[in-house]
């Protein structure tokens, strides 16, 4: 994958409420930064953490950043983030600024006291919304759709709050305004509410603290949880001492207090439609440990490496990967094909992602830096090299490159995901349409360009199945978003 | 002569003030014992002593039947309890004191048996007590006074680490004889003096020890912050520390 110009806006959340008499001695703020850490994949240009008490509804403390995780939070930061519940947010921003006043998560006051939110994803009606609150007399202070969520929910919902605050009133009239896209974990003094909307596009998951002994110990079904946590990802449980609890259903709310999680209401989709979980989560974002719909994302790649296989194999010398991302498909590929598998590039850890660079000759300087030849593998061979997806091409042009004139006698290119053809509008900042290569160039001119002896994609069927196979989720809807690929989109959007 | 600082006959260091009387060790001598009354496990007695001015006196003294000059009557325990995500605690005892007709919190002790090595002790009672089996001893301190002007009692302190995520201490049991009525408490180490004021307003009586130890903490913290600079070079923090609600 060209991580230079790479897809962006995965953003990752994490919220972690302490169980029993506050206070205790949960270190809550220690466990919020380490979700977050684990979380750093899903974005490294910001990052922030909002703690509370659960004493009154008029304080919270906060600390937001620019830099990765560990550059914003200093040991005297997590001292003052001390609480008994917290949630945190890590950020990629858009368009290659980094504004301030976009640092999630957001706080504001509201009538019924503070409220921390922090939103994963992109509302596909947003401009519509926008004018909707604007016209209510609310001003924004950014043109984040994620001001947008929060202002929503510091309004009272349509049918009042006759009783007092109303937040399942307030969480559902937003979702009744925007179907799509947002995961949110919502903070109110002394309980969390985790949202995922009706078309479930990004993912959530709930997760107990358990002691590390009683995790070792198989038997822990008696257990009480010391604490519960709201994550965008499974893979953060062990760096917590976590076990998964289940994943959030799309459309669900779920509240989750001292006294643990309750589920306190479902928006159910339009139509009947199936739910629209993003698929790029699978070829890309999520880390490969992490576990969604019931089966291991690194076992979705390999898979499709596999199906790559059996589209597009012939018979080659070796088969390699980009490292890292592209990795299991290789894998996958090499045990259906029977080609053995090759390590052909050294990447170079120590180079970043957070440089975007504006033109195609730095691209170019910024892959060499990156990558080096291991050409004792592959000198006078027939490499087939797998990459997990396309977007300018820049990248995999250099490194076709980078190969050949270390000695590669053909380099032959397979993408374990089809080609992008369309604009996102959930929360991933796909270029547009006429950046991406795949609508000015097919598969062989592309090749062509790029100095490839030849280039295949996987296919969207190949890449269905490759998903659909290992699915285990007690037998509940399951559908994924193609929008990128096939133009599908599950709602209807603006215009 | 020339300053009117009588002559000093011997000084421990150079950090008395000038001001300060000088005390003749030497000249301090303990003359004798009488048994006024005794009980089960303690006796007043009535020791005689002479002062540096050589006049004869006389002072009533509380000692415990079971001691042994060689050794200090007891063991105390300051135990830090580390487990993985959560604040490191300290493991303080709560217990009815009858001589104050009311209940403390104290660090867990016990008696120095004849044959046993301090450090045993300090790990047998706190396994007792509390149910922590402690395989760190950092620290044993010299021979202290416990109560000076009123006993003859002395103590050794022990510091120890606990690892609270082994096994055997995940589940952990205490072991108490049937007039024990002993509850263990956990109380975060860096909120030890405000913890300590909050359980004191519930009308528990702190211990002096336990007292002391958290005023050192709060005052070593506020030392080691001392030098800090606020951050951070060269990231830009835009920090809302507080959210506060006015009114």
């Amino acid at each position: 994958m060209e991580e230079l110009d790479c897809l962006q806006e995965a953003c990752g959340l994490f919220a972690c409420v302490a169980c029993g008499e506050w206070p205790t001695n949960l270190d809550v703020a220690h466990i919020i930064y380490l979700g977050l850490v684990a979380l750093q994949h899903r974005g490294q240009e910001m990052a922030g953490i909002v703690t509370s008490k659960g004493e009154n509804k008029k304080k919270y403390a906060v600390h937001r950043g620019v830099g990765n995780v560990s550059q914003v939070f200093s040991e005297d930061h997590l001292r003052n983030l001390r609480g008994n519940l917290g949630i945190g947010h890590t950020r990629y921003s858009t368009h290659g600024g980094t504004e301030h006043q976009n640092a999630q998560p957001f706080v504001v006051y509201t009538l019924h006291g503070l409220l921390a939110v922090a939103h994963n994803g992109e509302l596909v009606n947003a401009k519509n919304l926008r004018n909707k609150i604007l016209e209510n007399g609310v001003g924004l202070s950014t043109g984040s759709d994620s001001e947008l969520i929060t202002q929503i929910l510091s309004m009272p919902p349509p049918e009042g709050e006759p009783h007092g605050a109303d937040w399942l009133g307030r969480i559902r009239h937003l979702m009744a305004l925007t179907l799509t896209a947002y995961s949110l974990v919502i903070m109110h003094d002394d309980v969390i509410f985790a949202v995922r909307d009706p078309f479930g596009n990004r993912p959530l998951c709930i997760g107990e603290l358990l002691p590390p002994g009683v995790i070792q110990e198989s038997k822990h079904g008696d257990f009480e949880p010391e604490g519960w946590i709201v994550s965008s990802e499974t893979c953060v449980f062990p760096s917590v001492s976590a076990k998964l609890h289940r994943e959030i259903e799309p459309g669900e709310i779920v509240q989750v207090t001292k006294h643990g999680i309750r589920s306190i209401g479902t928006v159910s989709r339009p139509d009947n439609k199936p739910p629209a979980l993003c698929i790029f989560e699978y070829v890309y974002f999520a880390r490969p440990d992490s576990i969604l719909e019931g089966q291991m994302v690194y076992m979705v790649r390999k898979e499709c490496g596999r199906q790559l296989a059996l589209e597009a194999a012939f018979k080659a010398d070796i088969v390699s990967t980009v490292p890292e991302s592209a990795t299991p498909s290789a894998l996958g590929f090499s045990e259906v094909s029977g080609i053995p598998y090759a390590e052909v590039l050294c990447k170079n850890r120590y180079v970043g992602r957070t440089f975007i660079q504006p033109n195609p000759y730095l691209r170019q300087l910024a892959v060499a830096k990156k990558f080096g030849p291991l050409s004792a593998n592959f000198r006078g061979k027939k490499i087939i090299l797998i990459d997990d997806s396309i977007v300018r091409g820049t990248t995999i042009g250099a490194i076709i490159r980078l190969l050949k004139e270390s000695g590669a006698k053909e380099v032959h290119i397979r993408i374990a995901s089809p080609p992008l053809h369309y604009p996102c509008y959930m929360g991933i900042n796909i270029p547009t349409r006429e950046e991406l290569i795949a609508n000015e160039l097919n598969a062989d001119q592309l090749a062509k360009k790029l100095g490839a002896n030849s280039l295949v994609y996987l296919s969207v069927g190949g890449l269905l199945s490759a998903v659909q196979r290992g699915i285990s989720n007690n037998g509940k809807p399951s559908g994924h978003c193609t929008a990128c690929l096939t133009g599908k989109y599950p709602v209807e959007l603006e215009w | 002569m020339f300053l009117n600082t009588p002559t000093p006959v011997q000084k421990i260091c150079a950090e008395q003030p000038a001001h300060s009387m000088v005390l003749n060790t030497e000249k301090f001598k303990h003359l004798g014992e009488e048994e006024v009354a005794k009980g089960k496990w303690l006796k007043l007695s009535k020791y005689m002593y002479q002062d540096q001015t050589g006049a004869k006196r006389e002072w009533e003294v509380v000692g415990r039947c079971t001691k042994n000059s060689e050794k200090p009557d007891c063991v105390s325990t300051i135990a830090l309890l580390h487990r993985l995500l959560k604040y490191d605690c300290m493991i303080l005892v709560k217990q009815y004191r009858p001589p104050l007709k009311a209940f403390t919190l104290e660090l867990p002790a016990g008696l120095i048996d004849l044959e046993e090595k301090v450090e045993d002790t300090a790990l047998r009672e706190l396994k007792e007590e509390t149910g922590y089996t402690s395989a760190v001893v950092k620290h044993v301190s010299s021979v202290t006074a416990l109560d000076p002007g009123l006993s003859s009692c002395t103590m050794k302190i022990v510091t120890v680490g606990v690892d609270g995520d082994s096994k055997e201490n995940q589940h952990a049991m205490q072991n108490l004889t049937s007039d024990e009525f002993i509850e263990v408490l956990h109380v975060p180490v860096d909120q030890l003096l405000k913890r300590l004021n909050d359980y004191s307003e519930q009308g528990l009586i702190i211990d002096s020890r336990v007292y002391s130890f958290a005023i050192g903490l709060a005052m070593g913290k506020k030392m080691a912050h001392a030098g800090d600079i606020p951050h951070l070079q060269g990231q830009e923090t835009f920090t809302l520390k507080e959210a506060i609600l006015d009114g």
